[in-house]
């Protein structure tokens, strides 16, 4: 194992800082650098007032979303051991899905800013009702458990989901388009709602890097070292649901790049998950944001909306490096 | 769970059943493991060569699914705008009804029911061959890339050209082959690992994904609309045509996962252990492959990607039986029939507004696995 990866956090870092400034910069407007630096010093002139009323909101949307999206998966992944696991398999964004269309069935809501609280709610009542589901009878929580909960916890609310799709095509006029998941108008209102959930999850799951190095030799092992099994993984899906939870409210189901990341990051650092966990929290936004700005220059003036773009750019690269190279097993 | 050998096997034999000169033999043991009891027999014949140890429990649960699905279809013909008794139902089966039951029972509820068994059975046994195959109690083929390959064509007819309907059947069946061997493709290289396999299969999937979602977007909500009752999957769309379809299919791919059986049970040992027992472990995979995607995609072709049932059919089948993997294929496709006609029989007559059958099959599925999932003890296996 390398000893140390200060090279690699340097170049981490400056692309993270790259693609926040390309981010403000490239649009359905292109400006140029100056009007990106003069925007935050000069309050008139609709150049200026794009960069900080649409493009800093969205660029701080995008990067808080891209590392909770990215982080959740790699402990959701160490924590099933699993490497098909994602943050969706914990039901947060079918729980998600379902809290919003019912609001706006019933409730009549269409402003994507009013989503995020039903958003948050739903993920965190059925990330909540996995867990007791996983975690009941006899035997005590399994990875196993939780995650077949998941998977048939999700698949239930997302039939109730499409139930309403069908019978209100008003509904579903409305779902669709938060549905795909975008980080498009979404202003700071948004991204200050879920902002402490996100903060609060990263520390944790930075914090927990260690004891998830132990957890991922198995639950046997971890115990026999003196781990306290049932309390980190306790604290892991703490933070998984904190951080998928505000990253579905904020921007919508953005389904691969939960899975995809981790993965990626595991080609290049190896399988230690203080690293791991590090990159992805840097990665994540670099390629939630590059897809982001490529999905808003390819069919300029309309956008691709970033759950769509994520995919298109990401499944490719996903599948070139499952090709070319052994994918670590978790 | 281990299998217990069965030494008993050996001898104690009776005359079980009177065919052939009374040189079938069927020996019926007990037999204790650590998990309760385990019943066996042996199904043999001396002349034909022929020799099988059966589970009586796996027989047991296969009959009753069996029985109950004849009793639900049987049932769910009797109803509807003009109810049929029973009775009418059974001579029209054989021929002899009127012409007006003929026309109701013959041409309008037979095929649907006839789609609801065969494309049932197809998913769940496409879906105990995929976990098996892979050993990953998540897989199904929904994350292989057929369900979503499937859909992109025709969510892409759907939302696109209202002129290309009749397309869509043979263009969904093509979407879910094409990403299938996409998905094959990428993955060959030095042999086929599964794992490899199946992260491909995310990415394709997560790819077609993109693709629904934009047409899902760009189009018009009415069209929209129709592309999600597609996606949700449903029968009305159920023929004469489709249902000689999905039996032909049936009648090809049942009996050849039913061969593949002893060879994958062999390969989930490991591969060198498998090679060490003679099994081609590549030809094994590819041709497990190629029953399962096909499967897979038949039924998705006829009903949609009805979510649900090629995952949780196998689950069902091992719990109930309590037997793992690949001995599980027969009951998996009869419990996929079973929720087919379950949730169609709700879908039609217990809702009071009209919902397609892919958004009732979970709410039958899933809490009766939950059931099991919290009754489960934590050495079972699930996979």
């Amino acid at each position: 194992m390398r000893s140390t990866g200060v090279p690699w956090t340097v170049a981490a870092v400056s692309l993270l800082l790259a693609s926040l400034l390309v981010s403000l910069r490239y649009g359905s407007v292109s400006l140029d650098w100056a009007t990106v630096i003069r925007s935050f010093t000069e309050l008139s002139g609709t150049d200026e007032q794009i960069v900080r009323e649409l493009r800093v909101p969205r660029t701080l949307i995008g990067l808080g979303v891209g590392a909770s999206l990215a982080v959740a998966g790699a402990l959701m992944q160490a924590v099933t051991r699993n490497p098909l696991a994602d943050p969706g398999i914990l039901g947060v964004n079918a729980g998600a899905s379902l809290a919003i269309i019912v609001a706006i069935f019933v409730l009549g809501i269409s402003a994507p800013t009013s989503y995020v609280w039903f958003g948050l709610a739903g993920a965190a009542v059925s990330a909540t009702a996995v867990y007791a589901l996983g975690s009941g009878g006899r035997g005590g929580m399994t990875p196993t458990k939780v995650t077949l909960a998941g998977a048939v916890l999700a698949a239930l609310l997302s039939s109730f989901t499409s139930a309403i799709m069908l019978l209100d095509e008003r509904s579903l006029d409305q779902f669709r388009f938060w549905m795909v998941g975008s980080i498009a108008g979404r202003d700071m209102a948004v991204a200050a709602a879920v902002a402490p959930f996100m903060v609060t999850g990263l520390v944790l799951a930075l914090a927990m890097s260690r004891s998830v190095n132990v957890l991922v030799l198995g639950a046997e092992v971890a115990r026999s070292l003196g781990q306290n099994v049932t309390r980190v993984r306790l604290a892991v899906a703490g933070a998984v649901v904190l951080l998928a939870g505000s990253a579905v409210a904020a921007a919508g189901p953005i389904a691969f790049m939960g899975l995809a990341v981790p993965h990626i990051v595991r080609l290049i650092v190896g399988p230690d998950y203080r690293k791991i966990l590090l990159y992805s929290l840097l990665g994540g936004p670099v390629i939630l944001l590059a897809a982001d700005v490529v999905g808003r220059l390819v069919i300029r003036p309309a956008e691709l909306q970033v759950g769509i773009a994520t995919a298109i750019v990401g499944a490719p690269l996903f599948i070139v490096l499952a090709r070319r190279r052994q994918l670590g097993r978790v | 769970m281990a299998r217990t050998p069965t030494h008993h096997d050996a001898h104690g034999a009776h005359d079980g059943r009177g065919a052939h000169d009374g040189r079938d033999t069927h020996d019926g043991h007990d037999t204790k493991n650590a998990h309760g009891a385990r019943r066996r027999a042996v199904l043999r014949n001396t002349r034909l060569g022929f020799s099988r140890r059966v589970d009586l429990r796996v027989v047991a649960v296969l009959v009753a699914t069996i029985v109950a699905c004849g009793a639900i279809a049987a049932y769910g013909m009797t109803l509807g705008d003009y109810p049929v008794p029973f009775g009418d139902v059974w001579l029209t089966l054989l021929g002899q009804g009127t012409d007006g039951h003929e026309f109701i029972v013959l041409d309008l509820r037979l095929p649907r029911v006839a789609v609801a068994v065969c494309a049932g059975a197809a998913m769940g046994l496409s879906g105990a061959i995929f976990q098996s195959f892979a050993r990953n109690p998540l897989v199904s083929p929904d994350i292989i890339g057929v369900n979503t390959g499937a859909a992109l064509v025709a969510v892409a007819l759907l939302t696109t050209y209202a002129g290309h309907r009749h397309l869509l059947e043979l263009g969904a069946f093509a979407g879910a082959i094409g990403a299938a061997v996409l998905v094959y493709l990428c993955a060959r290289s030095k042999g086929l690992s599964p794992y490899r396999m199946v992260l491909i299969g995310i990415g394709t999937d997560a790819f077609c994904r993109a693709g629904i979602s934009l047409f899902l977007v760009q189009g018009e909500s009415t069209q929209a609309q129709t592309a999600v009752l597609w996606m949700v999957g449903s029968l009305h769309r159920a023929d004469d045509a489709s249902v000689r379809f999905l039996l032909v299919m049936l009648a090809v791919l049942g009996p050849a996962a039913m061969v593949l059986r002893r060879a994958l049970e062999n390969v989930q040992l490991g591969d060198d252990a498998a090679r060490a027992l003679g099994v081609r472990v590549e030809r094994t995979r590819l041709a497990v492959l190629v029953v399962g995607v096909l499967l897979a995609a038949s039924a998705v072709a006829i009903c949609g990607p009805v979510a649900f049932v090629a995952f949780i059919s196998p689950h069902l089948a091992r719990r109930m039986a309590r037997a793992p993997g690949p001995s599980i294929f027969a009951v998996a496709a009869a419990i996929g029939a079973f929720l087919f006609l379950f949730a169609d029989l709700i879908a039609q007559h217990a809702v009071p507004v009209g919902l397609p059958l892919g958004v009732i099959t979970p709410l039958i599925g899933a809490p009766y696995f939950l059931y099991l999932l919290l009754r489960a003890s934590r050495h079972e296996e699930v996979t």
